[in-house]
């Protein structure tokens, strides 16, 4: 029983065999104990300075009280798509070894200080002054503005001006 | 559609114990991972997941700090801060190296500190957003189409716990990004731009970080009393329906490009004065999700200090020139080698 | 991550009626929401109250969850909605400070530590879990390290830990389980002799 509760937590049991399981959960049963400390080496594992918690539990027994929430079924059941037998991918891996090969990755090191120059970039001319309002503009519009904020337009802030 | 995964998931930084035989593991992984193309399609929804989670904390939050924005072997530092009134989102960014340059947005409007006073750069009706503005969908949808969303392994930055998504194009002539999300607050805390061969073409992190209530807010006033024309508008109620009327105002221009990349598609098309312009100027700026270019296009001004040319700074490329007695110029997140095409392929075909 | 269709599994049963799903989706959850509620709510006390709040919320309004986000990410935004509400109603506004200096400005570490420091008897807890954790884990043998670190930090499928393990998916499974269990048992009785407590 507990390493089908490791195995469901990693999303690998296939769904009717997690259905099985889950049935079998009684209120205080070993299955919530092995979840509950099972999840908390993984949090402790990530971050180490975590807080004690001892939250489940006074959940728990407010939830008691709650009325049970039902939803209407009929909105699409997400299919549990497992992955397929290893032997049709093999006659992939040669591409995929090609290709990896081809990539020159290194494990990303963090920032870098001094960075590559392109080769293939043009030579680099300052950004006038006047070629700022065009960027400012320009950063009104862009999706990075929405992902990053206002750290966009350190694009604009960043430039050094001719002292003009 | 094929390498992308694989490297892709490397670069994600699945690949931190670098030992030869790990290596050899994941050249044989490389075919399984091309098989399992329904892994891809639920870390699509999850890297997705993330950046919505970005949105909503970089407008729900407040929070200060300094950011180090590198470029093209440059290293600069800033602080930026925003904050929540009841009036709307707040956000001052002013560098910390150089000659002061600030810069303050608030509804859309947008303050540049220059001559020694804050100076609004915008007219034009301010921008009307939700109050906590999510990504637009249109804009997660082109995203999707575009762009190969998984999630890496959780890194440190700056002693923070993160989660690396990255953003992989479907071609070339574009950008690849990478951000780190931190876990407990959803805020992004380093984001950088890739370029094909995997180099940082810019990046920006922060060092130092600070939330809630111990933000200082007493430059709000000076930001709505400076270069201030007009109040500015109360919270609008309705906002699905002013974002209809912008949909609404992207109409067919008598400028065609040829040559954009393959998923860019028309986002806005306005008339808009601009900062140091004595007439308005067209702005159309096309999106693929993630990156922008800009095309502005206005009349020649002969300005002999315009020197007609190529310019880029970190992940920003510009190009301008003068093209059937206009001034154009294309403003892009996007590599050189791209603007130049897209610029190239620019025609009129009006009156 | 495969993790995600057992939240869509979980969510299912309680939308079903099931509310023993719910309390494993709190204990799966409850420290990450807690530490994002702590950063809006410094009083730790007050920051558990809010979290378990959020908790409620999020069953209530689960009926409505469509699956359209993950649900870390709806959960997420609940918490949020969550602890700003509580600090309007109790206007947990600091006031504004007249300088801005950088200098001055707590940096995010120390003020995160600031506000998780309880009691001293919960700190000390608290360190002696991760203590206990960090112990087991270095006692375990190799492979059984290799393949916990590759699901729980590196967030690798069972399939991709197989094929960089270079062994079948059935070792995989009983590695990270032997090395949870293992770690478990030394923290059971921590555990144990703190019931009753926060913890």
């Amino acid at each position: 029983m507990k390493q089908e509760i490791s195995v469901l937590m990693d999303g690998e049991l296939f769904e009717d065999e997690a259905e099985s399981l889950l049935n079998r959960i009684e209120h205080g049963s070993d299955v919530q104990r092995d979840w509950e400390v099972y999840h908390l080496i993984g949090d402790v594992l990530r971050q180490p300075d975590h807080i004690p918690c001892g939250l489940s539990a006074k959940v728990r027994e407010r939830l008691r009280d709650e009325p049970t929430v039902l939803a209407p079924r009929g909105h699409a059941v997400k299919q549990r798509m497992r992955t397929i037998a290893l032997s049709a991918a093999a006659s992939l891996s040669a591409v995929g070894v090609v290709v990896w090969m081809s990539m020159q990755i290194s494990p990303e090191a963090g920032p870098k200080m001094a960075m590559q120059q392109n080769a293939a970039r043009p030579v680099n001319v300052q950004i006038q002054p006047k070629a700022n309002d065009y960027l400012m503009a320009h950063q009104e519009f862009s999706p990075s503005t929405d992902m990053n904020g206002g750290a966009s337009y350190i694009r604009t802030v960043a430039y050094r001006p001719d002292e003009k | 559609m094929a390498e992308l995964p694989i490297s892709a998931r490397l670069l994600t930084g699945q690949m931190k114990n670098n030992t030869v035989n790990m290596a050899r593991a994941w050249a044989a992984f490389c075919g399984l991972l091309l098989a399992v193309a329904n892994v891809c399609a639920e870390e699509q929804q999850a890297g997705l997941g993330w950046l919505k989670i970005v949105a909503f904390a970089g407008h729900q939050t407040d929070f200060s700090g300094i950011l180090v924005y590198q470029y093209d072997n440059r290293v600069e530092a800033s602080r930026i801060t925003h904050l929540v009134e009841p009036d709307g989102e707040y956000e001052k960014l002013e560098s910390l190296d150089g000659p002061k340059r600030e810069i303050i947005r608030h509804h859309g409007q947008v303050w540049c500190y220059i001559d020694h006073k804050m100076v609004r750069m915008n007219d034009h009706p301010p921008q009307i957003r939700s109050r906590f503005a999510d990504l637009l969908p249109e804009q997660l949808s082109l995203l999707n189409v575009n762009y190969h969303a998984m999630e890496g392994g959780v890194e440190r930055v700056a002693g923070y716990n993160t989660q690396t998504v990255l953003f992989w194009p479907k071609d070339r002539l574009r950008y690849a990004h990478k951000i780190w999300v931190h876990t407990d607050t959803g805020l992004l805390l380093k984001a950088s731009v890739l370029g094909e061969k995997n180099q940082v073409v810019e990046q920006y992190a922060f060092t130092h970080l600070q939330l809630g209530g111990s933000v200082d807010r007493s430059w709000i006033m000076k930001g709505k009393a400076a270069g201030d024309q007009g109040t500015a508008p109360a919270m609008p109620p309705e906002i699905n329906k002013a974002e209809k009327n912008q949909a609404e105002k992207i109409k067919n221009s008598d400028w065609i490009v040829d040559a954009l990349p393959p998923g860019f598609k028309k986002i806005k098309e306005i008339q808009r004065p601009m900062h140091g312009k004595h007439a308005p100027v067209t702005q159309i700026v096309f999106s693929d999700g993630l990156s922008a270019i800009s095309i502005f296009i206005e009349t020649d001004d002969k300005d002999k200090d315009d020197v007609e040319g190529l310019y880029s700074r970190g992940a920003v490329s510009m190009y301008h020139k003068v093209v059937d007695k206009r001034l154009v110029t294309v403003v892009g997140e996007v590599p050189p080698r791209t603007l130049m095409q897209v610029f190239n392929s620019i025609r009129y075909n009006g009156k | 991550m495969a993790d995600r269709e057992v939240d869509q599994q979980l969510v299912e049963r309680v939308q079903r009626g099931d509310k023993h799903a719910f309390d494993l989706l709190v204990s799966k959850y409850q420290r990450k929401l807690g530490r994002l509620i702590s950063r809006f709510v410094r009083d730790p006390a007050e920051a558990e109250d809010v979290t378990q709040d959020a908790f409620i919320k999020a069953y209530r309004a689960l009926p409505g969850f469509r699956g359209e986000s993950a649900f870390y990410t709806w959960l997420y935004r609940i918490g949020i909605n969550t602890a700003k509400n509580y600090l309007l109603a109790n206007k947990r506004r600091t006031p504004a400070s007249t300088s801005f200096d950088a200098e001055e400005s707590e940096s995010f570490e120390e003020a995160s530590l600031l506000r998780e420091v309880n009691t001293p008897e919960n700190e000390l807890m608290s360190k002696q879990v991760v203590d206990v954790v960090q112990a087991s884990l270095q006692q375990l043998p190799e492979d059984l390290r290799s393949a916990l670190t590759l699901r729980e930090i590196e967030g690798l499928s069972y399939e991709e830990i197989a094929s960089v393990m270079n062994c079948p998916i059935g070792t995989v499974r009983s590695r990270i389980f032997r090395a949870r269990e293992a770690v478990a048992e030394n923290l059971r009785p921590l555990l144990e002799t703190s019931k009753g407590n926060r913890w």
